[in-house]
């Protein structure tokens, strides 16, 4: 039989001191445990409980809460959720576009979520099981726009505020409507969703409808679609006017992107260099309460490629309207 | 089995099939009209498309049957040791972290330097274990496969969604190129490949009977196989780099002429790079012209169109064997 002090000490020494085997990855596994429960007895904040929280799935929903003056009542958003910056700077995070994360979505304990369109269907389900009601806003296409904002008015008590926004954007849109049936110009343009690769936009897609407010025609518009990859030799037997970039262009001037490209280079929007981008990308393609911001941005470029192309066919390069 | 006579009998149709395949196109059938700007650009679309289609179709077939006839396994395809996975991940990164907004090359070089990395990473795990045994070898690269995956995974979910559309049709995989040095560049990675396989086709023929059978033939196995090893997985990422993940052509084009051609790669391998390559071209016309202007991913054509085909061969003869 080994002597105690063979047992007790790596070193043979009877004093010194030895870790049970397996003791730190349970201390490891007890420190995280501790970590974990410390979120458990996080203190929640104060709050009536008969206030409505609202949670919202789409970065437009949330503009929409927050031009009806409801933005007080929002208590979750999403990870693209960025306007207004510092107001929703503050509200937590609770899922990705159209895709709740149920955690954190239940640990600000909603009283109602909005969406306009979920990723999981099954989604709905689950949350109606935990009494969480689901409210569906319609707000894809232009014309859903205004009543998205009376329906979250009325649902928030904020019927006003929501009327007066959406009677705005109503009267802004009809008279854009008349302005672009009085055009005779009307551009053929390429929405172009990816430098990386080909989408484009259909007929339904909402910068469509908006294109067509501002007197451009959206050479997709044959397609019921709302975003399809197209064949570049489809696009070249199109030939548009002009090409629109609806992406963050890392390059100063967005027609060096395709003049060194087959196919591209023989497109006369690029030859003619008229390749252009808008300084926000958000408003011409978020049906929101911005949209009418994004329709001047369309009327301004349209404008600007106007002046530019009939006076002298040769663009200077630089694309943004100012 | 077909006789050299047969073959060479089948070969007879393939330049008509590519002619057809260059006179078809969503804009309609018949050669552009080349003295307008827009026709000569239309005919230079569908002649780098051919090109790409046919060279990504060789290159997969050929690699398919080299990895077959060096892991023993029937179910061996070009993308066994990982390099979809490792490609995937590059062009990924490279879309997530908008440099293929700078240049059309930014993404191919990407996806080209996952898969040969991944490539790198299975050869060196496999190295200092207990070496290129067909089993270790697929087992790394099986694993080595889910992580980078799980990377592709742990990326996507944290990519803006422009981001993730682009990813996910690169993942489809499409053969539109518009770059003609790419195409050049590709197209030479992979002549140099394939002709590497070839010059090694009697050690492939002599794999096939196990590597120990092979060592007492004479094949010095720890060179040979490494060296196949990296001449097919790098035609799978030269493919891979240039059209993002084609599956099934790897597997069902060696298996199908193994049927018809016999499992000597001295004749499986050239007629795999040739009727290998007019199976994609063929399959990549149905994909952008069934639809037009919708393109469809070349992927689902060659799944649909080769898939049948596949199980009538193994519904008739029964098992996939490899010698």
């Amino acid at each position: 039989m080994r002597p105690p002090s063979q047992i007790s000490g790596r070193d043979g020494s009877p004093n010194s001191p030895r870790m049970p085997r397996g003791g730190i990855p349970i201390g490891v596994l007890l420190t995280y445990l501790a970590f974990l429960l410390s979120g458990c007895l996080r203190t929640e904040p104060h709050s009536d409980t008969n206030r409505m929280r609202l949670v919202s799935t789409a970065p437009n929903l949330t503009e929409c809460i927050f031009a009806v003056g409801a933005g007080a009542l929002l208590v979750g958003r999403t990870e693209s959720c960025d306007y207004p910056a510092e107001a929703v700077s503050h509200i937590p995070v609770t899922g990705g576009f159209g895709t709740p994360y149920l955690e954190p979505l239940l640990a600000v304990r909603p009283t109602h979520v909005l969406e306009t369109v979920l990723s999981d269907p099954d989604l709905k389900r689950r949350l109606d099981a935990l009494r969480i009601p689901v409210v569906h806003v319609p707000c894809a296409r232009l014309d859903e726009v205004p009543s998205a904002i009376r329906q979250i008015g009325a649902l928030t008590g904020h019927s006003n505020e929501a009327d007066r926004v959406a009677a705005t954007l109503r009267a802004g849109v009809d008279a854009a409507r008349a302005n672009a049936s009085a055009q005779t110009n009307h551009p053929r343009v390429l929405l172009l969703f990816a430098a990386d690769t080909p989408i484009t936009a259909g007929r339904h897609a909402f910068i469509s409808e908006l294109l067509g407010l501002a007197g451009g025609i959206n050479i997709g518009n044959g397609s019921d679609t709302d975003y399809y990859h197209f064949s570049l030799e489809w696009l070249l037997t199109q030939d548009p006017d002009m090409i629109l970039c609806l992406f963050a262009t890392p390059v100063r001037d967005p027609v060096t992107l395709f003049e060194n490209q087959t196919g591209w280079s023989a497109l006369s929007a690029v030859r003619q260099r008229r390749v252009y981008t808008v300084p926000d990308l958000d408003t011409v393609s978020r049906p929101g309460p911005r949209l009418l911001e994004g329709l001047l941005q369309l009327k301004q470029l349209l404008a600007f490629d106007s002046r530019r192309f009939d006076s002298s066919h040769v663009g200077s390069g630089r694309s943004q309207p100012n | 089995m077909l006789t050299p006579r047969q073959i060479l009998f089948w070969l007879i149709p393939i330049p008509f099939l590519l002619a057809f395949c260059l006179l078809a196109g969503s804009s309609g059938f018949g050669l552009p009209d080349t003295s307008t700007p827009t026709g000569h650009a239309l005919l230079e679309l569908r002649l780098g498309r051919l090109i790409t289609g046919f060279v990504v179709g060789a290159a997969l077939s050929c690699s398919g049957c080299a990895l077959q006839a060096v892991l023993r396994n029937a179910l061996a395809e070009p993308y066994v040791l990982g390099v979809s996975s490792g490609g995937s991940l590059g062009a990924a990164l490279v879309i997530a972290t908008g440099l293929s907004a700078l240049t059309p090359l930014a993404l191919p070089t990407g996806a080209f330097l996952g898969a040969a990395a991944t490539l790198l990473l299975v050869c060196m795990i496999a190295n200092r274990t207990i070496g290129y045994t067909p089993n270790t070898l697929i087992l790394t690269g099986v694993v080595a496969g889910s992580m980078l995956s799980s990377l592709l995974m742990l990326l996507l979910s944290f990519a803006k969604t422009r981001a993730v559309h682009s990813i996910t049709w690169w993942l489809l995989g499409s053969l539109q190129t518009t770059s003609w040095p790419l195409i050049a560049g590709v197209s030479l990675l992979i002549a140099l490949s394939i002709g590497a396989l070839c010059v090694e086709a009697r050690t492939l023929n002599a794999l096939l009977l196990g590597h120990e059978t092979a060592h007492n033939l004479g094949v010095r196995t720890r060179f040979a196989v490494p060296c196949i090893l990296a001449a097919a997985t790098l035609a799978a990422a030269a493919a891979v780099a240039v059209s993002g993940i084609i599956g099934f052509v790897g597997l069902i084009v060696p298996h199908a002429l193994r049927r018809l051609t016999g499992a000597n790669h001295r004749t499986l391998l050239p007629c795999a790079a040739i009727f290998g390559g007019t199976f994609l071209v063929l399959c990549d016309t149905l994909a952008r012209t069934l639809f037009a202007p919708h393109e469809i991913p070349v992927g689902v054509v060659t799944s649909l169109s080769g898939g049948p085909f596949f199980l009538y061969l193994l519904t008739r003869k029964g098992n996939l064997p490899l010698t």
